[in-house]
């Protein structure tokens, strides 16, 4: 079949509006500046805002801990009991560092989901993790893009989509200009320029001073141009303006904690439209030593959770919340370091006030992990990764199969009821 | 027309007073910025007949768009004076003068000069920077200064020589292969027998390259243009046994751009397996089941365009349905993971079909061989030469070309000529561009800054002057992020500049300009880029050094940018509670918020000086940054 955009396709994008053309379409080069920040009109489920937090490098089975005699077997240092973890179900728990999330799955809007993946498991932290992020399995990434870019793309407008960890694969896309790779809410979005004291500043506001003291443009382009650009000036003050907020709840001053506070800003700043958050914490790669290692990263991932959490339930925003953990893959049995090597099928976290919590996919059971050979793979696998995201999408009341058009194999849950 | 060029006048204009007052305007103009320059107007020339001497006098419009004759008036203008003259005269003179205020207005309007005769006033270092940006993505100061010494002739002929690049040819075959160059443990040879042996980011990543690193850049350019504009198609139709599609389509379009005929080309393009069989589902068109998709986009996009000039309809679903039905019978035969183009004559419509009907083009077109391929070929030649009998195929390539490369508001009289010109080419089009680059209608007061730059044109066109060194993979990463890759077109439609430089494309070419700018001094190092060499080899002051750069970039700074810049090379920005508070207390507080203060720290060029790094890199990026820079 080909892949060409025929007609018909190309007239569907067109009364869409591509992200592109809608944003001009609304923001005519005298229009009003505020007049594009808001989404259109929507349903109310497209309120729901989804956060994915990527734990990188490969996030350990312990941090949802199988009690099973079999695993601790397998696992002998790295492993917790019900009594030194946070059991959910008597076969299972959450590792201890998360108190806040064991809270949230006390409220019921914590899920759980065993033993996810994908088929024909791919070991490598770079291949992986853009299976992951694309959502193709066999896809070049570069051609495939990334499924949020996509999901920013159907959403529409200026920030849709925001990623406050870099450029990465997740939101990479050539078809919209709906996501935007923020390292700091200072510099919003705009690389920083060193050398100086406050050097980006000097940039940004000798680059304002210019522009607006351009010649005054002839022709139509050229009035066109520097509309563009005296707007987004505009624009940017405009939104380190609505981010100048005061949260009620304190973030810990950590990396993820600084993170998850922008992230909590950019939500509460509503005119804005963002819908989507991607997230990164690194450290997860635990070859060896896991136990300290995996403790201190997820104390970090904890304390920003629980705060995020407090600070969405104070501005009343916690039933539009979805958080997802995601991980390109999860870890084998125990090697001899006190470690665990690349795996492949994962425990997924998923939390909200929309979510109807629990064990969604059943813990691997003994026979199941004394089968296993050194990890849980593909073969294993309860629910393929995308299905989660999708039920979540279609939460938000979009079109999941345009997120994830690649079909996939079947696999013992295809709906997991996450949202009720 | 006349209520839109009103609307677009009343919505758009900015235009103002300047010099003592307006004359004979009731309503007073209103001021915006700084005054227009007589400089900045709308020219155009009309034509005097003294008895049986024809002569022609320029006029200078007190519009700053075709059109725009409305709204301010300024003293001193040929045209207007015309009319004031008039007013003053009595008898035959006066009834002279209103004449040619008549006809000067109306030329106003639609301005008919001979837009393509030769350009014969001075081609100097402004001129020479507008040739380039448009025809090679921009020159550095020596291929500039060396155009100036040359005269335009002689840089027309020079840049439109193509040169056999045997080392650029190898490098980007060696992407093609596998995108990476040795020694990267992924670069390869590709299998010599298996032509589908290809990585498709590859021939991005070395068409890119070639773009960067050609010496023939006008090639380059007008490779893109086609690619673009003249039915846009993308490599995601194919599938990993069909990558062989690329490289004839490639080499299809590069045939044209070094001086083939664009009958030829469309004629490539019929039989061309990706625009054609895989892109517009060629091999799902068959006279059981008729596909119209490349039909459709051969008409509307390729040759006569969907409308005339007067906004009529140049052809019907009708004349659609048929030139699908002469497309019929191709389809893609696989074997072995390796496909070819084929045609089978029995999924082939062989009855009459009739083209243009109704019109003076009316075209018949039969089929002599009904089961033999010849027969189905000599149909497609017919319906190519029914197109191409066409006028609206020259006026359409006409109107495309001028949008490209001489401004955005062709004249009915400009198409006109140019569609003349290319018809008397014979459609090829090295021979029209030629003429194009050096007509008046490139260099005239109108035309200047009207064009927006692609991204292509930005990226490339600011490493090629720039000389900023960069990884032969990055190019593909930025032009991605602006939303424009070489081959990746997300429509058969191509690119459009404008929606690429909305406020959302502006913030990511600030985001990729931005590293592109602070590569660290290994990078440069390995590169053997010389920053100071290139720029303050002989220490030029703040002011030398900033007309440099701006010049090098082509952008015009106005007396306030300038003097905001020279403030930006010799400050710094600090805060005051930083051990300066006698200086705030003094009032000395960057536009007296009392925040910031500026702390005088003049650049310095000599080599040693340690900030003059910082300061150079923020002067580029600054001037890249402005509306003009996006401009050619």
């Amino acid at each position: 079949m080909s892949l060409g955009m025929k007609r018909r396709d190309f007239l569907k994008v067109l009364s869409a509006g591509t992200c592109g053309a809608a944003l001009h379409n609304v923001l005519s080069p005298h229009g009003s500046v505020m007049a594009w920040a808001a989404p259109p009109t929507m349903p109310l489920a497209s309120n729901t805002i989804l956060v994915v937090l990527n734990l990188l490098g490969g996030c350990s089975y312990n941090i949802a801990p199988i009690y099973h005699g079999a695993y601790r077997a397998k696992m002998p240092t790295t492993s917790f009991d019900p009594g030194t973890s946070l059991p959910l179900t008597s076969e299972q728990g959450l590792h201890p560092s998360l108190v806040g999330l064991k809270s949230v799955y006390n409220e019921g809007h914590l899920a759980l989901m065993n033993l996810v993946g994908y088929p024909n498991e791919n070991r490598s932290h770079a291949e992986s993790g853009d299976i992951w992020a694309t959502g193709y399995r066999n896809l070049n990434p570069a051609i495939a893009g990334g499924w949020l870019a996509r999901l920013s793309c159907q959403i529409g407008g200026y920030m849709a989509g925001v990623s406050l960890s870099g450029n990465n694969q997740i939101i990479q896309t050539n078809s919209c200009s709906s996501t935007k790779s923020i390292s700091d809410l200072n510099n919003f979005g705009e690389t920083s320029f060193g050398g100086e004291s406050y050097g980006s500043k000097w940039l940004r506001d000798t680059r304002a001073a210019l522009i607006a003291t351009s010649d005054t443009p002839r022709t139509e382009n050229e009035i066109y141009v520097t509309s563009s650009m005296m707007n987004l000036e505009s624009v940017l003050t405009q939104i380190q303006q609505q981010t100048n907020i005061t949260l009620p709840v304190t973030f810990p001053g950590t990396g993820l904690g600084n993170k998850f506070r922008d992230a909590a800003k950019l939500i509460a700043a509503n005119a804005l439209g963002v819908r989507l958050i991607y997230v990164e914490k690194g450290g997860f790669d635990t070859h060896s030593g896991e136990r300290q290692s995996l403790t201190n990263n997820l104390n970090e991932v904890n304390g920003a959770i629980t705060a995020f959490v407090a600070c969405m339930k104070a501005l009343n925003l916690w039933d539009r919340i979805i958080l997802i953990t995601t991980s390109e893959f999860s870890r084998t049995f125990e090697n001899g370091s006190q470690g665990t090597d690349h795996g492949h099928a994962a425990a997924m976290i998923v939390l909200g006030g929309s979510v109807n919590g629990g064990v969604k996919t059943p813990t691997p059971t003994g026979p199941q992990i004394s089968a296993a050979n050194q990890y849980f793979g593909s073969s294993m696998i309860h629910i393929d990764f995308r299905q989660v995201f999708k039920e979540a999408i279609v939460e938000m009341g979009y079109d999941a199969t345009a997120v994830f058009p690649e079909t996939f194999a079947n696999t013992q849950f295809t709906d997991v009821n996450i949202f009720g | 027309m006349q209520k839109y060029i009103i609307n677009v006048c009343l919505s758009t204009c900015l235009v103002i007073l300047s010099g003592d007052v307006a004359l004979a305007a009731k309503k007073k103009p209103k001021p915006l910025g700084q005054p227009i320059q007589e400089s900045q107007l709308f020219s155009t020339t009309i034509k005097i007949k003294n008895g049986k001497k024809q002569t022609e006098k320029a006029i200078k419009c007190f519009g700053t768009v075709a059109g725009q004759t409305k709204n301010h008036q300024t003293k001193g203008l040929l045209f207007l004076a015309y009319g004031k003259i008039a007013k003053k005269s009595v008898g035959a003179k006066k009834k002279q003068y209103e004449n040619l205020a008549k006809l000067g207005k109306k030329s106003c309007v639609s301005p008919s000069f001979a837009s393509l005769d030769e350009y014969k006033g001075t081609f100097g270092l402004k001129e020479a920077r507008t040739l380039y940006n448009r025809f090679a993505f921009g020159g550095t100061t020596q291929q500039i200064n060396l155009a100036v010494a040359e005269g335009l002739n002689k840089t027309v002929e020079r840049l439109t020589n193509y040169i056999e690049e045997p080392g650029i040819d190898a490098a980007e075959k060696d992407l093609q292969c596998d995108g990476y160059f040795a020694p990267h443990p992924q670069n390869r040879t590709c299998n010599a027998l298996n032509k589908n042996d290809l990585a498709m980011d590859g021939v991005i990543i070395g068409s890119h390259y070639r773009m960067l690193k050609s010496a023939n850049p006008f090639f380059e350019k007008v490779f893109f243009w086609i690619h673009d504009e003249r039915l846009s198609t993308s490599t995601n139709a194919l599938g990993s046994w069909e990558y062989y599609a690329i490289k004839e389509y490639i080499s299809s379009v590069r045939n044209l751009a070094r001086g083939g005929s664009y009958k030829q080309y469309m004629r490539d393009m019929m039989y061309d397996e990706l625009m054609h069989l895989k892109y517009l589902d060629g091999e799902s068109n068959s006279g059981y089941s008729p596909n119209e998709n490349f039909a459709r986009e051969f008409l509307e996009l390729g040759t006569t365009g969907p409308k005339n000039r007067l906004g009529n309809p140049v052809y019907s679903n009708q004349d659609v349905a048929y030139a699908a039905l002469v497309f019929t019978g191709w389809n893609m035969d696989c074997e072995n993971g390796q496909c070819n183009a084929s045609f089978n004559f029995n999924n082939h419509y062989a009855g009459t079909k009739i083209i243009f009907d109704d019109t003076p083009y009316r075209a018949v077109i039969t089929n002599p061989n009904p089961n033999s391929p010849i027969g189905a070929f000599g149909e497609m030649e017919l319906l190519l030469d029914a197109v191409f009998n066409h006028p609206r195929t020259a006026e359409h390539l006409a109107e495309d070309i001028w949008k490209e490369f001489i401004n955005s508001h062709p004249t009915e009289g400009g198409i006109k000529e140019l569609a003349e010109l290319i018809r008397d080419s014979n459609y090829e089009l090295l021979k029209v561009l030629r003429i194009v680059m050096k007509s008046r209608a490139m260099f005239d007061q109108g035309s200047k800054l009207d064009l927006i730059k692609h991204p292509i044109d930005l990226v490339i066109g600011f490493l090629r002057t720039t000389g900023l060194p960069v990884h032969y993979r990055e190019i593909s990463n930025i032009l991605n992020s602006l939303g424009q890759r070489l081959l990746r077109p997300d429509t058969v439609f191509g690119w459009d500049e404008k929606i690429l430089a909305d406020e959302a494309r502006v913030l990511d070419w600030r985001n990729k300009l931005l590293p592109l700018i602070q590569q660290n001094d290994d990078d440069f190092e390995e590169a053997g880029y010389d920053l100071h060499a290139r720029f303050l080899d002989d220490y030029p002051g703040t002011q030398v050094l900033i007309q440099r750069v701006a010049d090098q970039l082509n952008v015009e700074l106005n007396q306030v940018q300038l003097n905001r810049l020279i403030e930006y090379m010799d400050y710094v920005m600090e805060l005051c509670t930083w051990g300066h508070q006698t200086q705030c207390a003094a009032g000395q507080s960057y536009l007296g918020q009392g925040v910031y203060f500026l702390k005088r720290n003049q650049y310095d060029p000599h080599i040693d000086s340690g900030n003059w790094k910082n300061k150079l890199k923020g002067l580029i990026a600054l001037i890249a940054m402005l509306p003009d820079y996006r401009m050619k």
